[in-house]
């Protein structure tokens, strides 16, 4: 079930009136309930046998909890926070890195002249499976270091994890942010309505306007082939891909914390405006905010981060990176994608370029346009097949004697219409929340209706998956 | 030593600060008013989705009743509309 789909349209408004109505009667757990049902139907429709991979997650977060809290020595309290983080890897491990691992090992025992009959099981990847992993933990180490100051009912855990609208693709909501908002009911008369809309409705035209057409008519061919297009097609697929992903995933982040402000709950803003970074590190703080910020918590710091020397630092960014990189998928260019911006980190750390502000508006600029060049160079890596595929692309780069195929004006202006997103008004939503308060629910209403029908008319044909559900 | 949670009062989070909070029920009228007119215009969506969709009681409930729907639509005109502007942003592409 897909966000932008009639399917999870009246799923959505089956799933909304129920839980306010139970809240209007005053049955809160029955509320948690309800949604906890919605987002199992949500996962089984993706899959029915593993939302009992889901259930198991939530016991044995929930059980390691209890424990963490139940002991009172600090050793022991450690000994179990240890033992539930390496049996949520343990689990994230099986599914998506068994047959990665064998692979390689098969190939090195190649190459030193050993063959043998490898245990590849094609183990399928269950959606979600690295977002809701990352939130079990986060519920266990937020209790062992006394940001969350209780451990939770069995049924408030249920639903952090289990969340449909953060389930299969995030935001990674943090435990110590979501947990306290379960323990009141919300209110039904001091709901974010604007948010909400606003969020949902610029969530699917990014997707369904920007990330489809980019993604079907220029991003997928010119990928798929690269030797077959010359320069100007190979460089605008490259910008295209870079617009195409933030359209396709900050979209399905938009849609997550809409759907959940109008239940009354809250997530924290996973982009904002990532292309307009000045350094790499300013772009991590706008980039899926809710992975890196919790990579910075729950990887970074407890390595060290930069309090043990500069060497140090450096080996601790690069191993935050590649393990970054690794998250997002079981192969080497994501590593490489992981190594870059873990090394142009350091590289920034060492010279100081992250913290120093470029003096004048042309320097500052020239920064932005250094920074997305190099987020660009590094998606080559990402989105490509393999390393070869990424060789191929920048190898095609340098070959402007072709004929362009696919630079077109309507592509190269959804890549211009990309860009601009990024210089949209800081208070364009306080905007339209006035705009909102001053219009009847009705006239929304319509005014929405016909933006999704503007969006439906102008949607491409083809319809690409979101790009994070693979991960 | 356990921290102090972080309180959860509304307007708090940086998306939220300076909007104002509306009554849940506003949102269902919008949804209505919104889904209504998707049905009149965009009504062919809707025997896509029950053709589309795997078989079952309630999609053989809904099949026929939908082409009827989509019928009427096209007879009357607002179908007919959206299925022009979608032919104008498909020459425009």
């Amino acid at each position: 079930m897909v966000f932008p789909t009639l399917n999870f349209l009246i799923f959505y408004l089956c799933i909304w009136p129920t839980s306010w109505l139970l809240l209007v009667a005053r049955r809160h757990q029955l509320h948690k309930l309800a949604i906890i049902a919605g987002s199992y139907i949500f996962y089984a429709a993706w899959s029915t046998r593993f939302t009992l991979l889901l259930l198991a997650s939530v016991c044995l977060n929930w059980t390691a909890g209890w424990l963490i809290v139940r002991s009172a020595d600090p050793s022991r309290r450690k000994l179990v926070v240890g033992i539930g983080v390496a049996l949520n890897l343990a689990l994230l491990g099986y599914f998506k890195y068994w047959d990665f691992f064998i692979g390689n090992l098969d190939g090195l025992l190649r190459s030193v002249g050993l063959q043998g009959e490898m245990p590849y099981w094609e183990i399928v990847l269950p959606v979600g499976i690295s977002f809701f992993t990352f939130q079990g933990i986060s519920y266990i180490v937020d209790l062992y270091r006394g940001d969350l100051d209780r451990p939770r009912p069995f049924v408030d855990v249920m639903l952090f994890i289990s969340f449909f609208p953060h389930l299969v693709a995030g935001p990674i909501v943090r435990a110590s942010a979501f947990l306290p908002q379960l323990e009141r009911p919300p209110s039904p008369n001091r709901v974010f309505v604007s948010l909400g809309i606003c969020l949902i409705g610029w969530g699917v035209f990014k997707k369904a306007v920007v990330a489809n057409w980019l993604s079907v008519d220029l991003v997928d061919p010119v990928f798929r082939t690269p030797l077959e297009y010359g320069g100007a097609d190979i460089l605008l697929a490259i910008y295209g891909y870079a617009i195409q992903i933030y359209c396709d995933f900050s979209a399905y982040s938009d849609i997550a914390i809409g759907i959940a402000a109008l239940l009354g709950y809250r997530f924290q803003r996973n982009f904002n405006q990532p292309y307009r970074a000045q350094s790499l590190q300013d772009f991590w703080r706008r980039w899926h905010m809710s992975l890196s910020s919790w990579l910075r918590d729950y990887l970074y710091i407890p390595l060290g981060g930069s309090r043990k020397g500069k060497a140090r630092t450096t080996v601790n960014l690069l191993a935050t990176m590649v393990i970054g990189g690794l998250w997002h998928g079981a192969a080497w260019h994501y590593v490489l994608w992981g190594a870059m911006h873990g090394g142009g980190l350091a590289l920034e750390r060492a010279t100081g370029l992250d913290r120093t502000a470029a003096p004048g508006r042309w320097r500052q600029t020239l920064r932005v346009v250094l920074v997305f060049h190099f987020v660009c160079l590094c998606w080559v890596f990402f989105r490509a097949k393999d390393m070869t595929a990424a060789g191929d692309m920048l190898g095609q780069l340098a070959d402007w004697s072709a004929t362009p195929q696919l630079v077109t004006p309507f592509l190269a202006g959804l890549v211009v219409l990309g860009l601009l997103m990024q210089a949209t008004p800081a208070n364009l939503l306080q905007w339209l929340d006035r705009a909102y308060h001053a219009l009847s629910p009705w006239a929304v209403g319509v005014m929405g209706g016909l933006l999704l029908l503007m969006i439906e008319a102008l949607g491409g044909d083809g319809s690409a998956p979101f790009i994070y559900f693979q991960f | 030593m356990v921290k102090q949670e972080p309180e959860c009062e509304l307007g708090t989070e940086e998306l939220e600060q300076g909007l104002r909070p509306a009554a849940a029920v506003d949102f269902a009228k919008i949804a209505i008013t919104a889904v209504a007119l998707l049905l009149v215009f965009n009504s062919v969506a809707l025997v896509d989705w029950t053709r589309q969709s795997r078989p079952g009681p309630v999609i053989a409930a809904l099949g026929q009743p939908a082409e009827r729907w989509h019928a009427a639509m096209e007879r009357l005109g607002p179908a007919g509309l959206f299925e022009r502007l979608h032919a104008l942003a498909r020459s425009f592409s």
